[in-house]
């Protein structure tokens, strides 16, 4: 994995602007522990790290390509989902594609969709040139 | 004094693959089959079986101790087990406590399901929450996808190609070649395995087991007298990681030392392994894991030891080749090594089998699965 050892405060919003639909909010929303900070994508009953229920909403935009598939046969061919980082500390979380990455640590801007009548992670490719760090 | 019992196997009980089951068809009429068998290979009476272990999707809304009353089953030891792939090696691990511990005295396991493909769609559509309300509106409907991305990362850190995987679904398709029971028989080439339509890439359909009904049970006595198979060591790990790891290793690493260390054996003592195959890339992480295969060379090893049976492993096919019905899927992983232990893979036994392993891998959550376990067996009293 990439993503040791990059400079933190890298989640800038500013750094692209692949169209998404105007009524969606940019960036996804985790849940961060309000005792000791880990972060989790979906949200728990209690930290994973520290065991305490209660967590405050955190907002990030910027994540990297672990891995990724085209989906090719049943009800939901033509999809691309990705295993993503977010960076600069995770989690790692499955989302959905706008277009298809090219390699592994590709960065990726986060945000949230109606999908199926639910709020879902959807990601996009920042550029074509991307950051192989 | 009493000298504490050594509970065995004694009996396998499998039936056929059902790829296309008909309204005759039930989950409890397809585990009775299976328990029946079971209960003839082991020379025993439904009347002497006082503990039943069930694991089903497609049993409920009856329970496990719905199928002991169906059977006309009087137990002081019932439970059910819902860990999917880990099923049947957890079901295990319960049962030999309970038997050595006098709460039964012979013991039937049982694994089976009943599948339409619209019952099976909306298994694996609902399968949790996190499925429910998460990945399945996503697009990522079922394990194929989710599996489709460790495989590409382990493809990349391994240097495996997709014929790699290919030559190891082979391997199993010819194993499966002896196992009337599989559903999937016919030799398997090179060709027609990367010709084959992709299902999710880089997962093709050969990659994917292919869901069928069916049903495999395993008899335990708590003090056996002829042929029987003992346990010999276990381990399970469920949750380890909270989904924060890798996935590429599974929960196997952690405990893999101490299981060897318990069984005093190693790995080059394995004559016989069945390990989970719920997909080509999960398998070779297990046998890693495990310490049968080695991290810095496994398309040799593919090639070295499997396609040449060097290690049988899976040698009924697995479920990539005999098909995967539920639940029985796990159970016919544990069982065909029983099977070969106890000398009653007729066609396909290994010679001399007399030391195996067994491991089960299940319970799909955010990124891969959380559960898995192992189990070291060996032959007895022949």
């Amino acid at each position: 994995m990439n993503v040791l050892g990059r400079p933190k405060g890298e989640s800038s919003l500013e750094e692209e602007s692949v169209p998404r639909p105007d009524d969606c909010p940019a960036g996804l929303t985790l849940f961060e522990c309000c005792h000791c900070g880990h972060r989790v994508y979906r949200s728990r009953v209690w930290c994973p790290a520290c065991h305490r229920p209660g967590a405050r909403e955190a907002r990030v935009a910027l994540a990297e390509v672990v891995a990724w598939t085209h989906v090719q046969h049943g009800a939901q061919a033509g999809a691309v989902l990705a295993t993503v980082r977010v960076l600069p500390d995770g989690p790692a979380l499955i989302a959905r594609m706008e277009g298809m990455p090219e390699f592994a640590g590709q960065r990726l801007r986060l945000d949230e969709r109606p999908t199926q009548g639910v709020m879902l992670p959807w990601a996009a490719v920042i550029s074509a040139k991307g950051s192989r760090s | 004094m009493s000298l504490p019992s050594e509970p065995g196997i004694v009996g396998v009980g499998e039936i056929a693959a059902i790829r296309h089951p008909s309204v005759q068809h039930s989950t409890t009429g397809l585990l009775a089959e299976a328990i029946g068998l079971a209960l003839e290979d082991a020379g025993m009476d439904p009347a002497q079986v006082d503990g039943l272990g069930v694991s089903s999707f497609t049993l409920r809304p009856d329970r496990a101790i719905d199928v002991a009353w169906q059977l006309g089953l009087k137990l002081s030891w019932c439970m059910q087990d819902e860990l999917g792939g880990a099923s049947a090696i957890n079901l295990l691990r319960h049962a030999w406590l309970a038997l050595q511990a006098g709460h039964a005295r012979t013991v039937v396991l049982a694994g089976g399901d009943c599948f339409t493909p619209s019952v099976f769609a909306e298994l694996v559509r609902g399968y949790n929450h996190t499925a429910q309300q998460y990945l399945s509106p996503l697009g990522c409907e079922g394990p194929n996808p989710m599996f489709a991305m460790l495989t590409q990362r382990q493809m990349a850190r391994f240097g495996l190609k997709r014929e790699d995987y290919g030559a190891l679904c082979m391997a199993q398709r010819q194993w499966a070649g002896a196992n009337p029971n599989a559903a999937y028989r016919q030799p398997l080439t090179l060709a027609q395995y990367l010709e084959a339509p992709l299902v999710s890439t880089p997962l093709g359909r050969f990659d994917c087991v292919p869901v069928v009904s069916g049903a495999c049970a395993l008899v335990l006595t708590a003090r056996p007298t002829g042929m029987h198979v003992r346990l010999l060591s276990s381990g399970a790990s469920y949750n380890a990681d909270q989904q924060e790891g890798d996935g590429l290793q599974t929960g196997i690493a952690t405990f893999s030392e101490a299981l060897w260390q318990q069984a005093g054996c190693s790995p080059r003592d394995v004559d016989v392994a069945g390990i989970y195959d719920d997909y080509p890339a999960m398998l070779l992480a297990q046998l890693v894991d495990l310490g049968l295969a080695p991290r810095d060379d496994l398309p040799g090893f593919i090639r070295h030891e499997l396609s040449t049976r060097r290690l049988p492993v899976n040698t009924g096919g697995g479920q990539l080749s005999a098909g995967q019905a539920g639940m029985a899927g796990p159970m016919h992983i544990l069982a065909e090594v029983v099977r070969q232990l106890l000398g009653r893979a007729d066609g396909r036994q290994v010679a001399g089998a007399r030391t195996g392993v067994a491991t089960g891998y299940g319970m799909v959550q955010l990124l891969y699965c959380m559960c898995a376990n192992a189990a070291v067996l060996r032959r007895e009293g022949a």
